[in-house]
């Protein structure tokens, strides 16, 4: 998805973490997809990346970091699940991307 | 891009009825979506499936005998010849693959890309951004889904609503009485309350001090 960066961007702010989790989740998951091969769909998979991502957002104080880490990884839990649902616990990255970004198209005509 | 999902038959044969279908690889063209290419990807696909191309003609004045040909004969930049392809055809899947193109001619342009891109998002089911960019624009489809096309728009609009709801609370005057140590150390209550007050999409603030005061 070629805006990926610029809504990345916006996931950093902490408002925007906490109030659209689903939302920071799936470009996350998106983008830290791997080009080619095979992915495992594992929630815990992506905790170290959340976590690492926590540490680079500016002006967090730990309870901070707790909620919004929560947040996300409930987001994550739930998506994950629903990819499962659609293209298995194993599949091919490009699938997964694919699925990933129709979540994420869903995801952005939502309302607020 | 790579194939990965294959059509559901019935949608293949309604969409390419009235499509001249030619046991052959595309010809020269521009590909109107991504067209990224996984060796590996491709030729497990091969093994069961056909490689399936549709070529949308641009001939405003019907001149083109066989469009196939006409295809092969123009430059590249001429920009009569439009693909949508399960993946970028190279000289090398001849021989793993086997290939179906399908041709179709049409008078306007912008008809030729539209049909590419309804094959593309509702009978292959690639999403919207992964068109090429000139071609969402060249067909309108910018202006009927903008999210396709550019998120700036969006992104302001998430900023805005996740600064002021994550403002609201702290805005509101707290009720005598209360104070953040108070909420510090009935903690468990006032996470019960955020959670119950976002299940039912009612104002948090409100909720805890039902909740929360003893």
């Amino acid at each position: 998805m070629p805006h990926i960066d610029v809504l990345l961007e916006a996931c950093k702010k902490k408002e925007v973490a906490a109030a659209r989790p689903r939302l920071c989740a799936l470009l996350l998951m998106y983008k830290h997809l791997p080009r080619v091969g095979v992915v495992y769909l594992r929630t815990t998979a992506y905790r170290t990346l959340v976590q690492k991502w926590l540490e680079d957002m500016p002006g967090l104080t730990g309870e901070d970091k707790r909620v919004i880490m929560q947040k996300l990884m409930k987001a994550i839990g739930e998506a994950v699940a629903e990819l499962k649902k659609k293209v298995g616990g194993v599949a091919p990255t490009a699938t997964l991307r694919r699925a990933v970004l129709r979540l994420l198209l869903e995801e952005l005509r939502k309302p607020g | 891009m790579t194939p990965l999902n294959p059509a559901r038959f019935k949608d293949l044969e309604r969409f390419l009825s009235g499509w001249e279908r030619r046991e052959a690889p595309p010809p020269p063209g521009v590909y109107v979506a991504v067209a990224s290419y996984h060796s590996k990807l491709v030729e497990d696909y091969c093994v069961r499936y056909h490689l399936i191309y549709l070529v949308a003609v641009y001939d405003r004045d019907g001149t083109c005998q066989d469009l196939y040909q006409c295809c092969s004969s123009q430059p590249r930049s001429d920009g009569r010849c439009f693909i949508f392809g399960d993946v970028e055809w190279r000289e090398e899947l001849a021989e793993k693959c086997r290939v179906e193109t399908y041709l179709y001619r049409f008078r306007d342009i912008r008809d030729a890309l539209k049909t590419l891109l309804e094959f593309g998002m509702h009978v292959k089911g690639i999403p919207c951004t992964e068109f090429n960019i000139d071609v969402l624009r060249a067909t309108g489809w910018c202006d009927v889904d903008p999210i396709c096309c550019d998120v700036s728009a969006v992104k302001e609009k998430i900023v805005e609503e996740a600064t002021s709801t994550y403002r609201q609370p702290q805005t509101q005057p707290m009720p005598s009485g209360t104070s953040d140590a108070s909420e510090e150390a009935d903690d468990g209550c006032a996470e019960l309350a955020r959670r119950a007050a976002e299940a039912l999409g009612i104002d948090v603030s409100r909720l805890r001090r039902c909740l929360c005061r003893t």
